[in-house]
C-alpha cells in the first residue's frame, strides 16, 4: 500500500513548477485535510453553542484530550511499524495505582513515579518479546497483557480505590491539575512530548527505521536493521507512554483505581487512525495523531455542548471513525488511478 | 505477513488439534482431582452450557479469522439485540416475532459491517470498531441507559436459554445445531472451501474465479447472525434486556477460535477446533471457580493460557 501511495508521490511531482508542487502537497496532505476538519468542527461549535469557546471549556478540552493523547503517541509508534497494541488501557490502569500503592507506602514522588513506570516498561518489554523471540502476531500477547495488566491493577488495590497517598496540596497534584502560563500541565506535557516525538519520528535514523519497517519489514531486515531490536524498544515505549497517561491521570484525580483507562484502547486507536495513521505499517505523522486526538475530544465536548444524551454519542465516535478512514480510502484511490 | 501465509502447507494432518486434545485432557483430569464437585452432572451441564454461549461467538468468530478479517462489533451486537427483543417483547409482541425482528436488526449492523469492508474498502478492524462504538450506542439509546424488562413472556421465553430438552440443556442443542451446520459448510460447500482461498490469498482465490467481494461480505453476515442468536440465548438466561451486555465478548470469541488453532492472518482452522477452544476456556473458568481463585487472578491465567496456546500453534506449526 505504502509503496503505491511513494509512486504516486513521485508522478505528481514530476509535473509542474516547485512553487505549484509545494501548494499541491501541502493540498495533498492528510494533515491538512484534519486540520480543515477541526477548524469546521470549531466554527460549527462555537455558532451552535458559544460557551464551547469560552476559557474554561478551552482548557478542560485541552486538559482531557492531553491523557488520550499522551498514549496516542506511544500508540502511533506501534502502528507505522505495522504492529497494534491493544494492552495501552490496561497498561495505564496497572500504572496508575502501582504509583498511587507506592506512594501510599510512603515513598517519595520520584521513585514512585519511576516505579510505576517500570511496571509499565516490563508489560511493553513481555510484549516486545513476545513479538520477537516468539515471533507471535502483536494482537496476540498484547491481548493477553491487556488482561494481565488489569488483573494485577486489581490485585494491587483488591478491588477498592487508593486515596490519600499523598496530603492535599502536594507538588505531584500539579502534574495533572495544575496550569504553566495559564495552559493546563498535561497539555504542556502533551505538546512537549509531541514535538520531542516529531522529531524522533522526522528527523533521527530511528524514525526512519520504524517507517522502513512498517512499509516493508523484510526489506528493512535485509538492509541491515535490528528489526527485532528495534521492535521491542517500539512496545517499550507504548508501555511508558499509555503508563505516564495513567500517572498524570491519577495526578489530576487523586485517587486510583485499578479500572483506569479501562476501554481507552479503542480511543488510542482511533484518534492515530481518525489522525491518518495507517493499520497496515508504514504510514503516520505526530502532528496527525496530535490532530487526531484533539478531534476526539471536540467530538465528545461538542456533543455534550449541543444536547445530545450521552447514550448517543458513541454513535457519532463510531461515525467519525469510519468515516475518516474511508476518506482515506478515497484519496488514496484517487491519487491510485491518476 | 503474506509470505509467511504463502509458505505454509495446505494440508497438514496429524498434529493438527493434537495439542488441544491433550490439554482438553490434562485439564479435566486435573479439574476432577482439584474438586470432586467437577464431574458432579448438574457441575458438567454447567460447563457445557458455557461452552454453547461463548462457543457459538467463536464458531462466528472463526468464520471471519478464516478470511483473515476481524469483527469486533459481535460483543455490541450482543446487547444491541438483547435490548431489541427485550422492548418488542415489553410492548407485547409475540416472542418469535421479536426474535426475528431483533435479529434482523442484527444482521443490518453485519451488512453494514460487510458493505464497509467489501464495498468502502475500510480495514475491517476500524470498520468493526467502528459499528462496535455505534451499535452499543444504539442500544444505550434505546435502552435509555438502564435494563428493559421482558414482561409476562419472560417465563416462556426462558425455555430458549435455560430449558432443557431430553434432559440436556437447550443452548446446547442450539450450539451443536450450529457446529454442524458450520461444519458441512467449511469442509463440504464450495463456499467454504471459497473462504478457507480468500483467507489464504485474495488475489489467488479472485484469479481462480471466487467473487472475493461476496465471500468476505457473507462471513460478517453469518457473524453478526450467529451473533444474534447467542443474544437471544443470553437474554434469555438474564430474563432481562441490559444494554451493556456483551461487553469483551469479542476478545473472548477470539480467544476461543485462536486457542482452537484457527490463524488470525487467515485460511488456517476450523469448527472442530473452535468447539476444543471454547471446552478449555470453560473447563479454565470452572475449575478456578471451583478452587476458588479471585476472579482477578482468574484473569492472568486467561491471559496466559491464550499466550501458551499460541504459542503450542507456533511450534507445531515451526515442525511441520
Amino acid at each position: 500500500m505504502n509503496d503505491v501511495h511513494t509512486d504516486a508521490k513521485v508522478d505528481i511531482s514530476a509535473e509542474g513548477s516547485v512553487g505549484c508542487r509545494f501548494i499541491r502537497s501541502i493540498l495533498r496532505s492528510r494533515e491538512t485535510g484534519i486540520a480543515l476538519a477541526i477548524v469546521i468542527m470549531v466554527a460549527v461549535l462555537a455558532i451552535l453553542a458559544p460557551s464551547f469557546l469560552s476559557a474554561d471549556n478551552v482548557s478542560n478540552n485541552a486538559r482531557n484530550m492531553s491523557f488520550v493523547g499522551i498514549a496516542v503517541l506511544g500508540e502511533a509508534l506501534v502502528l507505522i511499524i505495522g504492529g497494534i497494541d491493544l494492552s495501552v488501557g490496561s497498561i495505564w490502569g496497572v500504572t496508575a495505582v502501582a504509583s498511587a500503592a507506592l506512594m501510599s507506602y510512603g515513598l517519595p514522588t520520584p521513585v514512585a513515579i519511576a516505579g510505576g513506570l517500570s511496571v509499565a516498561a516490563l508489560f511493553g518489554l513481555f510484549n516486545g518479546l513476545c513479538i520477537t523471540l516468539l515471533r507471535m502476531p502483536p494482537f496476540v500477547p498484547t491481548l493477553a497483557t491487556m488482561s494481565i495488566a488489569r488483573a494485577t491493577a486489581l490485585m494491587i488495590t483488591r478491588g477498592r480505590s487508593i486515596d490519600e497517598f499523598r496530603p492535599i496540596g502536594d507538588s505531584f497534584f500539579e502534574l495533572g491539575g495544575g496550569s504553566i502560563l495559564g495552559v493546563p500541565t498535561p497539555f504542556v506535557l502533551f505538546a512537549v512530548l509531541s514535538i520531542i516525538m516529531w522529531v524522533l519520528l522526522d528527523r533521527t535514523i530511528f524514525g526512519r527505521r520504524l517507517y522502513a519497517i512498517g512499509g516493508n519489514e523484510t526489506a528493512a531486515r535485509l538492509s541491515g536493521i535490528d528489526v527485532d531490536r528495534m521492535k521491542i524498544a517500539v512496545y517499550v515505549l507504548s508501555a511508558l507512554f499509555a503508563g505516564l497517561a495513567g500517572l498524570v491521570e491519577v495526578s489530576y484525580l487523586s485517587s486510583a483505581i485499578a479500572n483506569q483507562g479501562t476501554g481507552k484502547e479503542l480511543n488510542v486507536i482511533a484518534a492515530a487512525v481518525i489522525g491518518g495513521t495507517n493499520l497496515m505499517g508504514g504510514e503516520g505523522t505526530i502532528l496527525g495523531v496530535f490532530f487526531g486526538a484533539i478531534i476526539l475530544e471536540i467530538l465528545r465536548n461538542g456533543l455534550v455542548l449541543i444536547g445530545t444524551d450521552a447514550y448517543s454519542q458513541g454513535i457519532f465516535v463510531g461515525l467519525v471513525i469510519i468515516i475518516a478512514v474511508f476518506i482515506d480510502q478515497l484519496r488514496k484511490g484517487v491519487w491510485r488511478r491518476k | 505477513m503474506s509470505a509467511t501465509t504463502a509458505s505454509r502447507p495446505t494440508f497438514r494432518n496429524l498434529p493438527r488439534g493434537f495439542g488441544l486434545v491433550i490439554a482438553l485432557v490434562v485439564l479435566i483430569v486435573a479439574a476432577s482431582l482439584i474438586s470432586p464437585h467437577f464431574l458432579n452432572p448438574i457441575n458438567v451441564l454447567n460447563v457445557l452450557r458455557q461452552v454453547a454461549l461463548y462457543g457459538i461467538l467463536g464458531v462466528g468468530m472463526t468464520f471471519i479469522l478464516l478470511t483473515a478479517g476481524i469483527d469486533l462489533s459481535i460483543s455490541s451486537i450482543v446487547g444491541f439485540v438483547g435490548v431489541v427483543a427485550a422492548t418488542l417483547m415489553g410492548m407485547g409482541y409475540p416472542i418469535l416475532l421479536s426474535c426475528l425482528l431483533a435479529v434482523g436488526g442484527g444482521l443490518i449492523i453485519g451488512v453494514i459491517n460487510g458493505l464497509g469492508i467489501v464495498v468502502g474498502q475500510v480495514p475491517p478492524f476500524i470498520m468493526t470498531l467502528g459499528s462496535m462504538v455505534m451499535t452499543r450506542g444504539i442500544a444505550l439509546m434505546i435502552a435509555d441507559g438502564s435494563t428493559v424488562n421482558l414482561g409476562p413472556r419472560g417465563d416462556e421465553f426462558f425455555f430458549l436459554g435455560g430449558g432443557f430438552i431430553l434432559g440436556v440443556p437447550t443452548p446446547i442443542w442450539v450450539f451443536a445445531l450450529v457446529c454442524v451446520v458450520a461444519f458441512v459448510v467449511l469442509r463440504l460447500s464450495p463456499f467454504g472451501r471459497a473462504i478457507y482461498a480468500v483467507g489464504s490469498s485474495p488475489e489467488a482465490a479472485r484469479l481462480a474465479g471466487i467473487n472475493v467481494g461476496l465471500v468476505t461480505f457473507s462471513v460478517y453476515l453469518i457473524s453478526a447472525g450467529l451473533a444474534s442468536l447467542s443474544a437471544l440465548i443470553f437474554l434469555s438466561r438474564l430474563s432481562v434486556g441490559d444494554p451493556n451486555s456483551g461487553v469483551g465478548l469479542e476478545l473472548e470469541a477470539i480467544t476461543i477460535a485462536v486457542i482452537g488453532g484457527t490463524s488470525l492472518f487467515g485460511g488456517e482452522g476450523g469448527i472442530a477446533g473452535t468447539i476444543g477452544g471454547a471446552m478449555v476456556l470453560a473447563i479454565l473458568a470452572n475449575i478456578l471457580n471451583l478452587a476458588g481463585v479471585s476472579p482477578f487472578s482468574q484473569q492472568v491465567v486467561k491471559g496466559l493460557i491464550i499466550v501458551f496456546a499460541v504459542l503450542l500453534e507456533a511450534g507445531r506449526r515451526r515442525r511441520a
